[in-house]
């Protein structure tokens, strides 16, 4: 549910990935929230598992929260905000923007109209804008959009992003933030968020969001206990879901469900149409069938089920994680970045699970 | 269902019972032996599982769940009591003519928190009863995995978890060794099919299923299955990892159908543990000699494992541990 008095704080609001970004995204906003604090603010950060527990390229949010101590407003521990909060969003992995995230649906839902949004990409604008209008406009979008290359600064990509958001951004000053690297120990980074400030080129943009704009979310009548129709329709409003509150709203109604919460399951040789997993997704799999001897292997070893008997992959669950091409004896399948086989755009910016687990020191 | 062995993958079948649509990481192994298990079981099978990734991933998405078949989600130490109730309710519902006499397959899929630390005595007393077609599989992904990679008595000897990290006062993280969890159910009397399992060979796990589910009684199986997550390797690696694991010795293919014992895969000779240590980073404190120390021991151990296949009985493969004291 929404809670008015929430409009009254600042809201920043981090998209990442579980495993690959975790470490990044909570630097990010632990300094922006000690930045709040050095500017006279009441802050504070949290990580909201977009996803319950963290996992691998699991789509992940983190919030940071600053507000007047003179405005008195109870902030719950830990909520999921809903309405239009957010006057910032940073995006760690612009795949990100290709797919509807799990739980929040679109990467600016809760945003409000004005807000900004930094994307740490090697795109460009103009490109970054054109999929941000597809695919993940909840309402009319009239902020600004800065891309940034951050790791191509620092391999710590939190401070470039902190640098282009404190240029975009009105509610945060960059002298705030060096402040509060300096108070967290990070001073040697002030140099790093300071060129990235310097560099970042944010654009007006004005989007509107036309036949995508926020109706009224369709919900099936429940027509009595144990109604298979109407339980079918929920989880198909669930999967065409935009924002955390249409998610919630497509749940099932407890009469449809009753006695005891059972839920219905797929029946054998169909699939969960109420949760896809494409959101996990950064390289997809693509198989020359001249070479494939159909052997079944890659079918046997998806754990997604993803990898059809025919080898034909189903996109709404392929995670990507790369099982089948390396299992396959004759070498028929490849993995190929989601820009590229999207929109033919090679990003530079992605940061791979090799590389994560690499400055975790593995 | 076939007593014939599965040979290629082909003969496995196309249809899901535990299907897409689930939140496990990507490269999930567990979530493929759960696949391959399932299809092996077939559609007249009841799914349980204590509480562990296998079901706080999977269930519950909005009210959404992959599970093609009945399933149930029990408490965390509550998987080997179900496991009988629900046995001892088709058994009770058959005998008084309430229900067609059809044969039901119960699986209860626990992890090593599941079945090996927190649900060990309540699997250990279901498998004194004598109800058929009751399976218990132990997928061990040698950590609590779901709540953030904690050390449970399967976790290797040397891993870094997070209740076992690595540093300069301690510097081997996990000095405790892995529990063979497989080996203590193998005393059960009364259970009929013991066996452990891995991801590779391919058909290794469906078969052995199968088997224990034609067994005549409750059966176990502990599945090796690598998680991306805890052991800290790049997801597409899943499969390389269950090969390594029981091309290197470090897991041993074996079965114990009552009171007959026998490795189903020997590996014609034997990798060096080097290759499968150095992919996971949970080991990557570990020093050259360490691995050494440990390459040797199960050295020692594969001589016990063989000498128990060349005379069929059980030998326990007892070494021991490396940790200099």
């Amino acid at each position: 549910m929404a809670i008015p008095e929430y409009e009254r704080l600042t809201w920043a609001v981090v998209h990442c990935r579980g495993v690959l970004h975790t470490a990044h995204g909570a630097n990010l906003v632990r300094t922006l929230a000690t930045a709040g604090m050095v500017a006279g603010k009441e802050s504070y950060y949290y990580m909201r598992y977009d996803d319950s527990p963290e996992r691998d390229n699991v789509p992940m949010i983190f919030y940071a929260v600053m507000g007047d101590p003179k405005v008195d407003v109870v902030l719950h521990e830990e909520v999921e905000p809903v309405g239009k909060l957010f006057d910032a969003v940073v995006v760690m992995d612009s795949s990100l923007l290709l797919h509807r995230t799990s739980q929040r649906a679109l990467i600016l839902d809760g945003t409000k109209e004005d807000a900004v949004l930094v994307v740490n990409t090697s795109l460009p604008p103009e490109r970054v804008l054109e999929i941000v209008g597809e695919r993940q406009l909840a309402h009319d979008w009239r902020g600004s959009l800065v891309n940034i290359r951050a790791r191509t600064y620092d391999p710590e990509i939190a401070y470039p992003l902190l640098g282009a958001l404190a240029k975009a951004w009105n509610g945060i000053r960059i002298e705030d933030i060096i402040g509060a690297l300096e108070l967290l120990g990070k001073g040697e980074k002030a140099s790093v968020v300071e060129e990235a400030y310097r560099d970042a080129e944010p654009i007006r943009v004005f989007l509107r969001a036309g036949e995508r704009a926020l109706g009224r979310l369709e919900l099936p009548e429940a027509r009595g206990w144990w109604d298979l129709e109407t339980y079918r329709a929920y989880q198909a409003a669930a999967a065409g879901a935009r924002t955390y509150e249409e998610r919630m709203m497509a749940m099932p109604r407890w009469e449809v469900l009753a006695p005891g919460l059972i839920e219905f399951g797929p029946t054998p040789g169909e699939k969960n149409i109420g949760f896809t997993t494409s959101f996990e997704r950064y390289l997809r799999p693509k198989v020359d069938k001249g070479k494939c001897t159909d052997c079944k292997l890659c079918y046997h070893y998806c754990p997604d089920g993803a990898m059809g008997f025919e080898a034909i992959v189903d996109l709404n669950y392929c995670t990507g994680c790369g099982i089948c091409a390396e299992v396959c004896p004759v070498k028929a399948i490849t993995m190929v970045g989601e820009w590229e086989a999207e929109k033919g755009l090679r990003e530079e910016e992605l940061l791979t699970i090799e590389e994560a687990l690499r400055e975790y020191m593995y | 269902m076939s007593l014939q062995p599965i040979r290629a993958p082909k003969e496995l079948g196309s249809v899901d019972y535990y299907t897409s649509g689930h939140r496990t990481c990507a490269g999930c192994g567990p979530a493929i032996g759960y696949r391959l298990a399932t299809k092996a079981a077939g559609p007249k099978t009841v799914l349980l599982g204590p509480t562990g990734c296998m079901y706080v991933a999977n269930g519950h998405q909005f009210l959404t769940s992959p599970y093609a078949v009945p399933w149930f989600h029990t408490q965390l130490g509550g998987g080997g009591a179900a496991g009988i109730g629900t046995a001892a309710a088709f058994r009770a519902l058959i005998s008084k003519g309430k229900r067609r006499r059809e044969e039901v397959n119960v699986l209860v899929y626990g992890g090593d928190g599941g079945f090996a630390d927190i649900g060990y005595a309540g699997l250990s007393m279901a498998l004194t009863y004598d109800y058929q077609r009751l399976l218990y599989i132990l997928y061990d992904n040698e950590s609590y995995a779901n709540t953030g990679i904690q050390a449970s008595s399967t976790t290797p000897w040397g891993a870094t978890t997070t209740f076992t990290p690595t540093g300069k006062v301690k510097r081997i993280g996990n000095e405790r060794m892995k529990k063979n969890v497989a080996l203590t159910i193998a005393a059960h009397p009364g259970v009929r099919y013991v066996a452990t399992s891995a991801l590779y060979p391919p058909m290794d796990l469906a078969n052995k299923v199968r088997k224990a589910l034609n067994s005549g009684g409750p059966a176990f199986i502990q599945v090796l299955t690598p998680c991306p997550k805890g052991w800290f390797f790049d997801p597409k690696h899943t499969i390389t990892l269950s090969r390594l694991a029981v091309e290197t010795g470090a897991w041993a293919l074996w079965e114990y159908e009552e009171g007959t014992f026998s490795l189903t895969y020997k590996p014609p000779k034997r990798r060096g543990l080097r290759d499968y240590m150095r992919m996971q980073g949970r080991f990557t404190h570990l020093s050259d000699e360490d691995i050494e120390r440990l390459d040797r021991m199960i050295e020692e151990q594969w001589k016990l494992w063989l000498e128990s296949d060349r005379q069929g009985r059980l030998i326990l493969p007892w070494t021991p541990p490396p940790t200099p004291l």
